[in-house]
């Protein structure tokens, strides 16, 4: 039994750590700063700025994800095992790394004449999705992946034996089968994408009112010593950001409470 | 008809065929072989799952090999069923004349009757994970055969019933396949099956068809030692010498020679012979019979399968033997049994 208490220990050492981070927020929480925080311009701005450049970020990944989480998944190819690994690759890479990575690609003649001729990325709001882009496209492919290997290979074939072409046989049975788990890769994605801080803030700066997302103006509140102001945004992204994972968690039906 | 012509696959490191089979239409066909025969390779081709690497699968006339799974039309029933969990039974039922865009009163008559016939009417409104394995093998049976096939391919599919069950079902199947006038090709290890379901059969081994013929046929005369073994041989004796004038061979470990009644005896030496269990027979220990072989114990190994030792073998030796009579002996003592010439088989 103390095997079991210990290893449960550990479990609520978890809850404690996150919790109590959470809770010492309140030490410094004024409801009339909360107030002002809340309704001003600037982080209006912030919140909506994040949400928007989220939202594109996991689109555009799972855009990419969905083809290529269901090749991953489903077919042996040259190469799949290097692709496979390279998922990871933003995971053990820091964020300013990856950040640094694109800054010094959009200073290569290729990425300058992108910069030019197609899309501005640096210091732009197109930069700040393409660093959550980066960012999340590897965990993405992984879930996405994760979610078609739960659907049988055997009700594929069995669905084209039927005369379902393959694209019908995507429609009709793998993708109802895997949509829990592809609405809960969207949404671990999307949260992925909303806190992300190290590569935006190196690809797009830290412009008010213009590239300064919810994790960024965190990071400019607290820097110039605004603690009210940093928590009510610290507040926010905390909320946004958990119902978002108690959704994932209720859509892959793990939920216990 | 189906016929395959020179088919190969790679799988790894196993290589299946060359293979030649002809299906002749409206025939129960089962490709029995061991698991690792390239029982489930071949049904790949067969489906269109994935390309051989050479040969032909023609079906009525035209070659096939490179069309795909969907364009074969052909019924298909795997191994787990694959009922859809997402689908009611009804349009699981209907998935294939949907996916193929078959309407009309033909196909509803058709797809009615097959419902009768199988009892599942009461089920179409229910989900597959709530119906029992019997439930779920005859939706999957009537969903393959919705769409009128003209090949229908089984892959094991009642593997996980019981053995009632199972015959029931085996029944069932037969008797749709008949009512249909389907071709079937039902891919199995299980020998009973085989022959419970099968016109003629396939034996494949080591990735090459080793014999084919009626489930008679193959019971009888088995094509080679491996052959025999899988089909439920169990006494087979290396051969230590032979006499091709008198029809004699001797056995490893016999305490004498035996007599084998066989017209064609080819030129190269026999190397195994085998008999069936059911094919001894007992006999008085002083009856004057040609093969006559004294026992002197049994060993029990399960209902109606007994071992016994040779009297006079040079080492212990064992036959097996099935049956009343066996048990019969047992109590009477009567320990003297009979190979009878003309059962007895040879292997070269």
């Amino acid at each position: 039994m103390n095997f079991k208490r210990n290893t449960v220990l550990a479990a609520f050492i978890i809850l404690l750590l996150y919790g109590g981070l959470i809770l010492s927020l309140g030490y410094f929480l004024d409801p009339q700063e909360f107030s002002r925080a809340l309704h001003s311009s600037r982080t209006l701005f912030s919140i909506r700025l994040s949400l928007e450049a989220a939202t594109l970020a996991t689109l555009l990944a799972l855009g990419l994800a969905i083809p290529a989480g269901y090749a991953l998944s489903r077919y042996r190819f040259r190469g799949r095992e290097l692709i496979d690994t390279l998922l990871e690759f933003p995971m053990i890479v820091s964020p300013a790394a990856l950040g640094a990575m694109l800054l010094i690609f959009f200073n290569n003649p290729a990425g300058e004449w992108v910069q030019e001729h197609l899309v501005t990325f640096v210091f732009a709001f197109a930069g700040i999705v393409l660093a959550q882009f980066v960012t999340i496209l590897g965990v993405s492919i992984r879930l996405v992946k994760s979610a078609f290997d739960e659907v049988p290979v055997e009700l594929e074939s069995t669905a084209r034996t039927l005369g379902a072409s393959p694209g019908h046989v995507l429609r009709t049975v793998t993708l109802p089968l895997a949509k829990r788990g592809l609405v809960a890769a969207t949404i671990l994605s999307w949260a992925k994408a909303l806190g992300e801080f190290g590569a935006t803030i190196t690809v797009a700066g830290t412009m008010a009112m213009r590239t300064e997302t919810l994790p960024i103006a965190i990071y400019l509140r607290l820097e110039t010593a605004d603690i009210p102001a940093t928590v009510v945004l610290i507040l926010i992204l905390v909320t946004i950001g958990l119902a978002a994972l108690f959704l994932a968690r209720k859509l892959l039906g793990r939920i216990q409470l | 008809m189906m016929v395959l012509d020179g088919l190969e696959a790679k799988a790894g490191d196993f290589r299946l065929g060359p293979i030649d089979l002809k299906l002749p239409s409206g025939a129960s066909h089962a490709l029995l072989g061991p698991s690792g025969a390239g029982k489930s390779t071949l049904l790949k081709l067969l489906l269109g799952l994935e390309p051989p690497s050479a040969g032909e699968i023609r079906f009525r006339g035209e070659e096939i090999s490179r069309t795909p799974v969907e364009a074969r039309g052909f019924g298909y029933l795997p191994q787990h069923l694959a009922l859809f969990p997402h689908l009611d039974v009804e349009a699981n039922l209907r998935y294939g004349l949907r996916a193929r865009g078959l309407h009309g009163e033909a196909y509803e008559k058709h797809l009615q009757r097959l419902i009768e016939t199988t009892g599942i009417a009461p089920l179409l409104g229910r989900r597959p994970e709530t119906l029992s394995g019997g439930e779920r093998q005859r939706v999957a049976l009537v969903r393959a055969l919705a769409p009128r096939p003209e090949l229908l391919l089984l892959d094991e599919p009642f593997s996980a019933l019981d053995p009632a069950l199972r015959r029931e079902l085996w029944d069932l199947t037969r008797s749709l396949q008949r009512l249909e006038g389907t071709t079937m090709l039902l891919i199995t290890h299980d020998m009973e099956e085989a022959f419970a379901l099968a016109d003629r059969i396939h034996l494949i081994i080591d990735g090459k068809i080793r014999q084919e013929g009626t489930p008679a046929e193959l019971w009888e005369d088995p094509a080679d030692r491996e052959s025999a073994r899988y089909l439920g041989f169990r006494n087979i004796f290396r051969i230590q010498s032979f006499d091709r004038d008198s029809l004699r061979v001797r056995p490893e470990g016999f305490p004498e020679e035996l007599i084998v009644a066989r017209e064609n005896w080819p030129e190269r030496a026999p190397k195994w012979c085998a008999i069936r269990a059911e094919n001894l027979r007992f006999v008085q220990p002083e009856e004057n019979v040609p093969n006559r072989l004294t026992l002197r114990a049994v060993h029990r190994s399960g209902p109606g399968v007994d071992y016994w030792d040779l009297y006079d073998a040079e080492e212990k030796l064992l036959l097996e033997m099935k049956g009343k009579a066996a048990e019969e002996s047992i109590h009477t003592k009567k320990c003297a049994v009979v190979l009878p010439p003309e059962k007895l088989l040879l292997f070269f």
